[in-house]
């Protein structure tokens, strides 16, 4: 079973990084490309690559393992002479580095380098380390500082200056021209860039080209290799032993190498080559590359037609590419290409023994290899059992008939490219020169059945089975013998015959005969890295580094061992090592962190009596490394610390090192980390009671933060404790083309018995802010009789919504008189709060989708009987968080009709913002917005329950008057006597049977039961009971919230109340004085009934008789803006309809009518044109009743306002009693109506003057004066800071 | 047996993420059922690990609580307050607690708002001392723009006549920079939600297996 799935690698996430994507940009970062030739001083010149393999895990844990890792020198080319012996080590240094082998290398190696070759950034002088880099910078070279004292380590003046920047009026170049320069090599070129030029060599006619044969460059580069220095199997005609074990490839190249420590030779580590060693050392090793065998260096490669930054197998990709940018380079070559390279080889099943053959019978796996990418990229094509094996049949006239003579001769002693002549190297190895372009380098194009043959092969993954070798064969002198059953590849190494070309690891290890393996540096990169230790490694032991510490023990201050041993390190530098050559810079140009530092590592030298022991200081070291725990996590010195870390550790160490404990009081007193001071206190007085004394606690203040805090503290709760006020208060109202007013005109839109949804997501830390908010929309909803529908993601709004409304619509809440009602509101009545709705986003959707499932049951678990939200009329939603409004406008709107509202607070409006216009009609933000909302609510009064058109009925024209009479009104009160008497009924709502008691109370006895959806008569009402009579004639007692009273039915019964129409007669010559009601009645609930029953008109409306004109003066309603600002008169009852006019704070205006809702007023505008009506908003207006005289009266008389906004205005109006011919019952109905309606009507209305937001005058002072506070303390800390900053530069 | 049930999981998930898009996408019956029946088992899934949750809590507080470590009395008073509400939830919907207002009210508008809200106010001080200091480590001159932004807007906000031009220079900050940042937020957010979509279903994120 497991076999199967072994090849779904991809399913497998066991294999680290499979599918991270960062870890495989951390896996290349070895291949940033280096600086190359613009290295600035103190950088290091050398080449570090990696060459991977093929099936190498992505674990770099792992491909250390299994990876090679090699380090190339190259010829630094400048400041190497005066350094040259001094620096070389032995494990850099090949075999050919003898001087007999220099004497044979010829003297410029590059001259067999074509000239496309010499193109490239490396130039033959470059590559000569005796001539000066003279593209180089003037400051680069050091030519003024001497690099070595006369002890032969660095000078000290030397290293100084290798931080200096380049003095661009000396140098050559400028700076920026040297950073375009680094800029341009840094880049990574494309591929077409990358790609030789190879019809250059066929073309130019250079001479040089034409003696090499136009040789490959890689070939070039082999001519510097010694074939004797080739392992032995590797030269002989038969391969070593094919003894597989599980030993890593690396530690098989570790065993050809002589190496001082073998246990201390890790592989080189990967990073980048500006991480690696100093400039300096990798200059000083390359000093005498003259005369030693040409190593793999950059040039080497750089020479290759690429840039020296690209990886190995960039360059080795770009010489398999037939035709320049042909195709896609691969990023892995390695395997593949020395395979192709590596003769002829079989597919069959000669060593199925080996999981590399078996992995190799599957073309699909090989397919995946990286290296068959390449291949098939550069059109090579494999074919089985193809005698040749893979190797590539030139589409040139190149002959390579004989493969032998192409890699190698039968005499591997004899292969020594470098004896060839130049122009001979291809004749040598019996391949035809051509100066056809066309048959040039074409070798790599294979025909089918050798790309066949090939893929299989190098999906085999060879070089990790050559990895497997017997150790001890492979080291031995003699070469195995052949009989051993050597692996397939083996056996094809041995039938080319070509040294150094089936493994470049096993090449390249050749040339390190005496090589040393590089010491374990780890990650350079890493800020605990230490060069101290590095450098202390066996492998430097030549290295005159070694020379720098015997100076330092002579001449330069010394660092404790203890801080030495303790591995501080400040930004990567190891404390100890900075201590040390703390004099080896201008102080000046230390940073002021090391300046402190070596400041304390000086005092804390003078002071120790022995700076290398601790023995007699307060504390040792053990107990220092206590103290420092806490802050190192407690997992030792391992872990990395961050500078700031890393300075107080330094600094508790330094301060303990002053021999007293008063250091650990002084550090106390320097420190912010009580809990380190209380660790510290409780070592030290379980070692040292004698001697410590517990210092004076003393508890630090932020002066600075207290006073903050203070200040705002105090600019917050001055409003609430004072009549302070600070700032104009929100404007009235919003802007007519405002988001704001839409969501206001969304509201007020809805009709009686619409459901609005509303999204109730905020949480209590949101409270303060969208409370204020919530309110006034569930007001506004509610006083249009609308019914919400609560839903939220979060249960703890869903638990506060229900509270919220269970406030509004309490038994003593203004709203209830608004809705002319005496009971409260009832939930799954008059407003729903739906559960909660369960995982977010997707419960919103699941909302959306199915709205009828989650809509099923309230908070409660209690049947709502909703179904879906196409019965929405509006959608608003409540959110403290962006992300909650965005879930509504993704997962909600697009599933409904309803128009989409949002409000949020301050810190939600940026990110919701977009989405205003486009999916939310309408935004509320902050406490602003409520507030203005709050006080376009104030004087509000709830629509009729029956709607009416909502065409204003302007009062100018004839109204149907009425004449209210003494029996009219003995009428309507009989008649709503008789209503109230009226049986109730009602609907039984539950899940279950409900059990009907004797008395109102859970202890009654049960009398009965009663289904859920049983009609009932209701009959009286107590606290929570109601009492009820079944259809069965049954009378008892259930709760009240399990009876629904029946609307529909009451509603029937209910006597019409007039409302809302006020006419008042005006142009009549002679109005009569007495208060007339228009008919226009609509049906209320019979809750409202009692209130207004005395008002209700029982005649027929009749036409007014005949005015009497009377002498007493009348009184006209007027209108004046209240509004601080220059508002807007309009054409019509809404901001739909244009502006016709504007009026300014304090202007007055006759009144001339209302909509049907009393929001909007029609008032007697000057400068209309013919057929043009002005109407202000009603809550901008002042709307009072002032008695006009006689003579200066325009005609306009109030007759009555019975029902409307304004009949209290009847009250206010200091009317005298009409004299008319029936005075007696007109006065008396009008005083019935004053005292009737006065009270019904100012209920009927929230407020007026004043927000619906408690204190809200108050919290908006306290937010601007929060803000001023704000504002003073951030500018105040800003200049303080400047200052500071000022202050401390001029120092 | 591992990976079987690894790549069980990863099937399970793709087939059902497939479904469900298309289903979501393709108003279809056929696939538009499964969709939103697949959408209602996530609620409830998130419904039951709720419950889960409690239980956990519940759990790892009392073994705490009995292990006497570090804090356990914290755990006991979070232990106490969860069944106290539970308890008196229960006693007030059975009608055996009935005040007025109702206990469970008052414990949450009362102790819990009230503790998350003054919370919740902490922060502004936090704040203001965080752009108190902004420039004492170093001055720079982003830090100097980021303080007068900071500076403006809030000016901007205030209601005093002689500051409206800086209310006017705070709407265009917060119509054009803020706006177009937050559009290209929303727009990272998006694209990335696409890619993980993606990931998810063609098996590259298989987080869901951990």
């Amino acid at each position: 079973m497991s076999d199967e799935f072994d090849d779904l690698a991809w399913m497998d996430d066991d294999e680290p990084g499979d599918d991270d994507e960062q870890q495989e940009e951390e896996s290349f970062d070895w291949q940033k490309p280096p600086d190359q030739s613009g290295t600035p001083p103190g950088g290091h010149l050398g080449f570090t690559g990696e060459l991977p393999w093929i099936g190498e895990p992505d674990d770099e844990s792992e491909a250390a393992d299994d990876a090679g890792e090699f380090v190339w020198s190259r010829p630094a080319g400048d400041e190497e002479d005066a350094t040259s012996d001094e620096f070389d080590v032995d494990w850099l240094r090949t075999p050919a580095s003898s001087e007999e082998d220099a004497a044979d290398e010829p003297a410029d190696s590059d001259d067999d380098i074509p000239d496309w070759l010499r193109e490239d950034s490396t130039t033959p002088e470059e590559a000569e380390p005796e001539q000066p880099a003279t593209d180089l910078p003037e400051w680069l070279r050091g030519a003024d500082v001497t690099m070595t004292d006369d002890t032969g380590a660095l000078s000290s003046e030397w290293l100084a200056s290798g931080s200096e920047l380049p003095d661009t009026a000396d140098s050559e170049k400028t700076f920026d021209q040297w950073m375009l320069e680094q800029t341009e090599r840094e880049r990574v070129p494309d591929l077409e860039e990358q790609m030789p030029d190879l019809s250059d060599l066929g073309e130019t006619g250079d001479e040089a080209d034409a003696d090499t044969g136009a040789l490959p460059d890689w070939f070039l580069g082999m001519e510097e290799l010694d074939v004797e220095d080739a392992p032995d199997w590797f030269s002989s005609d038969h391969p070593p032993t094919a003894d597989l074990d599980d030993s890593p490839i690396t530690d098989w190249l570790a065993a050809q190498t002589p190496e001082p420590e073998p246990e201390e030779a890790p592989a080189a580590p990967e990073t980048p080559r500006e991480d690696m060693l100093s400039g300096d050392f990798f200059a000083s090793m390359d000093d005498d590359a003259e005369t030693e065998t040409p190593q793999f260096d950059e040039d080497f490669f750089a020479s290759m037609g690429t840039e020296t930054d690209e990886s190995l197998d960039d360059v080795f990709a770009s010489l398999g590419e037939g035709e320049p940018g042909s195709a896609e380079t691969p990023s892995m070559l390695d395997d593949d290409f020395f395979a192709s390279m590596g003769g002829e080889t079989e597919t069959d099943d000669t060593a199925d023994e080996d999981d590399y053959y078996d992995t190799a019978d599957e073309p699909a796996e090989a397919a995946d290899a990286v290296g068959d990418d390449f291949l098939t990229s550069l059109g090579i094509e494999f074919e089985e059992d193809t005698p040749e094996g893979y190797m590539p049949e030139a589409e040139s006239s190149v002959d390579i008939d004989d493969l032998d003579t192409l890699f190698g001769t039968d005499e591997p002693e004899d292969f020594n490219v470098e004896s060839v002549p130049d122009g001979q190297l291809l004749q040598s190895l019996g391949i035809e020169d051509s100066s056809d372009e066309d048959e040039q380098f074409d070798w790599f194009a294979l025909d089918e059945q050798d790309a066949e043959d090939a893929a299989d092969l190098e999906a085999a993954n060879w070089l990790d089975d050559l990895g497997d070798l017997d150790e001890s064969a492979l080291a031995a002198e003699e070469p195995p013998e052949p009989e051993a059953e050597p692996p397939q590849f083996a056996a094809e190494l041995d039938d080319v015959d070509a040294p150094g070309l089936g493994d470049i690891d096993t090449l390249l290890a050749s040339m390190g005969g005496d090589m040393v393996t590089l010491p374990d540096t780890g990650n350079l990169l890493d800020e605990d890295t230490d060069f101290d230790s590095l450098f202390s490694d066996p492998a430097f032991s030549d290295i005159d580094i070694v020379d720098i510490e015997a100076v330092e023990d002579d001449d330069l201050p010394q660092a404790p061992d203890w801080l030495t041993e303790a591995g501080a390190t400040v930004g990567g530098l190891s404390a100890a090592a900075i201590l040390r050559q703390r004099d080896d810079r201008p102080l000046d140009d230390l940073p002021d962190r090391l300046k402190r530092l070596r400041d304390r590592g000086t005092a804390v030298t003078a002071r120790a009596s022995d700076p290398d022991s601790l023995e007699g200081f307060a504390l040792d070291t053990s107990e220092i490394n206590q103290i420092a725990a806490p802050l190192v996590a407690g997992t030792g010195a391992a872990v990395v610390l961050s500078p700031d870390q890393q300075g107080r550790v330094e600094l508790l160490k330094n301060l303990t090192a002053t021999e007293s404990v008063a250091s650990i009081a002084a550090a106390r007193a320097v420190s912010d980390e009580p809990f380190l001071l209380d660790e510290n206190e409780v070592l030290v007085e379980a070692s040292h009671d004698a001697e410590w004394t517990e210092p004076r606690q003393r508890t630090r203040y932020k002066v600075d933060r207290l006073l903050i805090a203070l200040v705002l503290a105090a600019a917050i709760i001055v409003p609430f404790v004072s009549d302070f006020r600070l700032g104009d208060p929100p404007p009235a109202m919003f802007a007519g083309d405002s988001r704001q007013q839409v969501v206001f005109d969304s509201l007020d839109r809805l009709n009686p018995g619409d459901h609005v949804l509303v999204g109730m997501e905020y949480g209590p830390t949101a409270a303060p802010e969208l409370d204020s908010t919530a309110r006034v929309l569930l007001q506004h909803i509610l006083t249009r009789r609308a019914i919400p529908v609560i839903v939220s993601t979060n249960p703890v709004a869903l638990l506060r919504a229900d509270n919220l409304l269970n406030e509004l619509g309490g038994a003593r809440s203004p709203l209830l008189e608004t809705l002319e009602r005496d009971t409260p509101l009832r939930p799954n009545e008059d407003y729903f709060v739906i559960r909660y709705l369960t995982g977010g986003a997707v419960g919103l959707r699941s909302l959306g989708e199915t709205p009828g499932v989650p809509l099923a049951t309230d908070i409660n678990g209690q049947p709502t009987g909703l179904t879906a939200t196409d019965d929405f009329a509006q959608v608003i939603v409540i959110a403290e968080r962006p992300d909650d409004l965005r879930a509504w406008a993704e997962q909600v709107a697009p599933l409904t009709n309803a128009p989409l509202l949002a409000a949020t607070g301050y810190s939600g409006e940026p990110l919701i913002e977009p989405y205003v216009g486009s999916t939310f009609d309408g935004l509320l933000v902050g406490f602003k917005d409520t507030y203005t909302y709050g006080s376009m609510l104030s004087g509000m009064g709830a629509p009729p329950l029956a709607p009416t058109e909502e065409t204003p009925t302007p009062i100018m024209t004839e109204p149907p008057l009425v004449e209210v009479t003494e029996e009219a009104t003995a009428e309507a009160t009989i008649e709503a006597t008789q209503f109230v008497e009226a049986p109730e009924t009602g609907l039984v709502i539950g899940i279950q049977n409900i059990n009907v008691r004797s008395g109102p109370g859970p202890s009654q006895p049960i009398v009965g039961s009663v289904a859920p959806g049983q009609t009932v008569d209701i009959l009286q009402r107590s606290p929570g009971w109601v009492n009820i009579r079944l259809a069965d004639g049954t009378e008892g007692w259930i709760a009240e919230d399990l009876v629904q009273a029946d609307r529909a039915e009451a509603t029937a019964t209910a006597t019409p109340r007039p409302t809302n129409t006020p006419v008042v007669p005006t142009n009549t010559p002679a109005p009569s004085a007495t208060p007339l009601i228009t008919n226009t009645s609509a049906p209320t609930s019979p809750a409202a009934a009692p209130a207004t029953a005395t008002t209700r008109p029982s005649a027929t409306p009749q036409p007014s008789p005949t005015p009497v004109p009377s002498a007493t003066p009348q009184t006209e309603i007027v209108a004046q803006v209240i509004a601080d600002t220059t508002i807007n008169v309009r054409s019509g009852p809404n901001t739909s309809f244009p502006p016709v006019g504007t009026a300014d704070p304090g202007d007055t205006f006759a009144v001339i009518g209302r909509n049907s809702d009393g929001s909007w007023i029609q008032v007697d505008y000057p400068d209309l044109t013919a057929g043009q009506e002005a109407w202000i908003a009603a809550f901008l207006l002042d709307v009072t009743a002032q008695e006009i005289p006689p003579e200066a009266s325009s005609g306009r008389i109030i007759i009555a306002m019975a029902g409307s906004d304004y009949s209290r205005l009847l009250v206010q109006a200091d009317t005298p009693t009409p004299e008319t011919a029936d005075e007696a019952p007109t006065a008396e109905a009008t005083e019935n109506m004053a005292e009737a309606d006065t009270p019904a009507e100012d209920d009927a209305m929230l407020p007026a003057g004043e927000s619906v937001i408690p204190m809200a005058e108050a919290r908006w002072s306290a937010m601007n004066l929060g803000l001023v506070a704000i504002i003073v303390i951030i500018l105040f800390g800003t200049l303080i800071n400047i200052g500071r900053a000022l202050l401390r530069r001029g120092k | 047996m591992r990976r079987l049930a690894g790549i069980l999981a990863t099937a399970v998930v793709i087939g059902f993420g497939v479904l469900t898009l298309f289903g979501l996408l393709l108003d279809t019956p056929l696939l538009a059922d499964p969709a939103q029946f697949f959408l209602q088992l996530v609620s409830i899934t998130i419904a039951i690990t709720i419950i889960i949750g409690i239980f956990n809590l519940l759990t790892v507080h009392l073994a705490r609580i009995s292990r006497r470590q570090t804090g356990w009395g914290y755990s006991l008073v979070l232990v106490i307050s969860t069944l106290a509400v539970f308890v008196l939830t229960i006693l007030e919907r059975v009608g055996v607690l009935r005040t007025e207002p109702a206990v469970t009210t008052i414990l949450l508008e009362q102790v819990q708002v009230a503790i998350e809200s003054a919370l919740a106010g902490l922060l502004l001080f936090g704040l203001v001392y965080g752009a108190y200091r902004t420039l004492r480590k170093r001055v720079s001159g982003w830090g100097l723009l980021f303080v007068l932004a900071l500076l403006v807007v809030l000016a901007g906000a205030l209601p005093l006549p002689y500051l409206a031009p800086l209310a006017s220079v705070r709407e265009w900050l917060m119509a054009v920079p803020v706006s177009a940042g937050a559009r290209g937020i929303l727009l990272g957010i998006a694209l990335a939600t696409i890619v993980t979509g993606i990931r998810v279903l063609i098996g590259q994120d298989r987080s869901y297996r951990e």
